[in-house]
């Protein structure tokens, strides 16, 4: 197995911040979603009107949504770091503004895939089972 | 000075652009040496990795299940093994694994699996991580929430501690009722109590005696249209308060007289304090649904959030959790409603 060696120089700086960047942008990005999913769940309207007829109302009952936009959010997340790899490790050789551009996004895309699937399932994990009580 | 710092730029710009170049040469020419040096013992790095978080997650995860399970009949699953963390670990490894050592003969393909692999994994690491926090104590929550906003603060479960006074209780929503508004719109209108009119009832009164001294209560306000709720507190102790905010748009005769919701419609009442006992609405729509006898029971008012609402209109057989408004109903005709109260 060859030696671990890590070379710091201007462009793992950059994959570094583009890394970081993309982390911190999945994570707060999917972390509102699913949050405000949960909020609306648990403090939005409850049903919508789909149809009035003089005195009647016909409702339809709210689905959750928090759960499905977690769902969404890692599937989200899942294909943004499958094309970042793709872009990064699949990236021809050679030295040239095109590699650079290709590692760079790939980077930036993996990163925010990771982010947005940590983001996902944390908030989830906070908020999932949360309810309020019924008068009985 | 200016032509100093154009000099300096363009003598530091070809560097830099070279370095650059070179480094992202070199992430990509490694890759496959990499890849290829690991496959010669099965997983590459990141396949370790990337199974190496998922075990972690996974055992997280299982002390976590194990703490929720402990005093639950449930056992383990109370904790629920089965959520948005375990599958993003358990596909995570899976596509890690269809990535090294199977199924994808593209590279591209390889790559894209092995990296999504490794997201997910990590992604789910997160996610028990964030869980075990939540279950164990995270030693952090001072600091953090006192740089955070309540906006990024996860929720605590509705409140199953009774407060040791009403006075506890002031600007809190202690329920919420849905009713229909304008536009046929169904809003969500919050129930607040005013502390400052709290009455204590003797020590030793039932439940049926304090909503039947709530319902007192609601008869002889000034304000006609004024409903009182029941409240206990940390000792046992039942008191009568009166309730603020909107409530009484929606409760009474000035449901439907000068305000924006429909008065044909009965509003949905859901509690969300415990302290909350019972409800006397002015026209009996909460808590006393048989009449306004003080041995009444309270009445369960349906589920928030997403239990359809009881309409009068759209169902014209009683069911169980429709109040028989006819038998509780006051007769309009001897009523003259008010003007508006502060802080309706």
């Amino acid at each position: 197995m060859p030696a671990f060696t890590l070379n710091l120089n201007a462009a793992r700086v950059a994959q570094l911040v583009i890394g970081g960047a993309g982390i911190y942008g999945g994570f707060k990005l999917a972390e509102s979603l699913v949050r405000s999913g949960y909020r609306d769940d648990l403090l939005g309207d409850p049903t919508r009107i789909v149809e009035i007829d003089g005195k009647s109302m016909i409702y339809q009952t709210r689905d959750p949504q928090g759960g499905k936009l977690t769902n969404v959010a890692i599937g989200g997340g899942m294909a943004a770091a499958f094309a970042g790899s793709v872009l990064v490790l699949g990236a021809a050789g050679g030295a040239g503004l095109g590699t650079m551009a290709r590692v760079g996004l790939g980077t930036g895309l993996f990163a925010l895939g990771l982010g947005a699937i940590a983001g996902a399932t944390a908030i989830d994990d906070q908020w999932r089972g949360t309810d309020f009580e019924p008068i009985r | 000075m200016a032509g100093s710092v154009g000099q300096a730029v363009t003598s530091v710009v070809p560097t830099v652009t070279k370095t650059v170049l070179e480094a992202a040469t070199e992430t990509v020419a490694a890759a496959p040496a990499v890849a290829a040096n690991a496959a010669k013992l099965g997983f590459s790095g990141t396949g370790w990795l990337g199974m190496g978080a998922g075990a972690a997650g996974l055992a997280i995860t299982l002390l976590d299940a194990w703490k929720d399970s402990v005093g639950s009949q449930k056992g383990l699953t109370a904790g629920g093994l089965v959520n948005p963390t375990t599958v993003a670990i358990f596909g995570g490894a899976a596509l890690l694994g269809i990535g090294e050592k199977t199924g994808a003969t593209n590279m591209l393909m390889r790559n894209g699996l092995r990296g999504a692999g490794i997201a997910l994994v990590l992604g789910g690491l997160a996610g028990a991580v964030a869980g075990a926090l939540n279950t164990f104590g995270n030693p952090l929550k001072a600091e953090t929430d006192a740089v955070t906003s309540s906006q990024s603060q996860a929720p605590v479960r509705f409140g199953t501690t009774l407060p040791p006074s009403p006075a506890n209780l002031a600007g809190v929503e202690v329920a919420s009722a849905d009713v229909i508004g304008e536009g046929r719109k169904l809003e969500r209108v919050p129930v607040y109590v005013d502390p400052s009119t709290a009455k204590s009832l003797p020590e030793g009164a039932s439940l049926g005696e304090a909503i039947g001294a709530a319902r007192a209560a609601a008869q002889g306000d000034g304000d006609s249209f004024r409903s009182h709720a029941v409240i206990e507190t940390s000792d046992g102790k039942y008191w009568t308060v009166r309730l603020s905010g909107s409530l009484d748009q929606v409760d009474g005769p000035k449901y439907s007289d000068g305000t924006k919701y429909d008065a044909r419609y009965d509003p949905e009442i859901g509690r969300r304090q415990q302290a909350i006992q019972a409800i006397a609405g002015v026209e009996g729509h909460f808590a006393f649904p048989e009449g306004m006898e003080p041995t009444a029971p309270v009445q369960y008012t349906g589920d928030i959030p997403w239990v359809t609402p009881t309409l009068a209109g759209a169902k014209p057989t009683t069911s169980a959790t429709t109040p028989p408004a006819a038998t509780t109903t006051p007769a309009p005709t001897t009523t003259t409603p008010a003007a508006p109260a502060a802080g309706s």
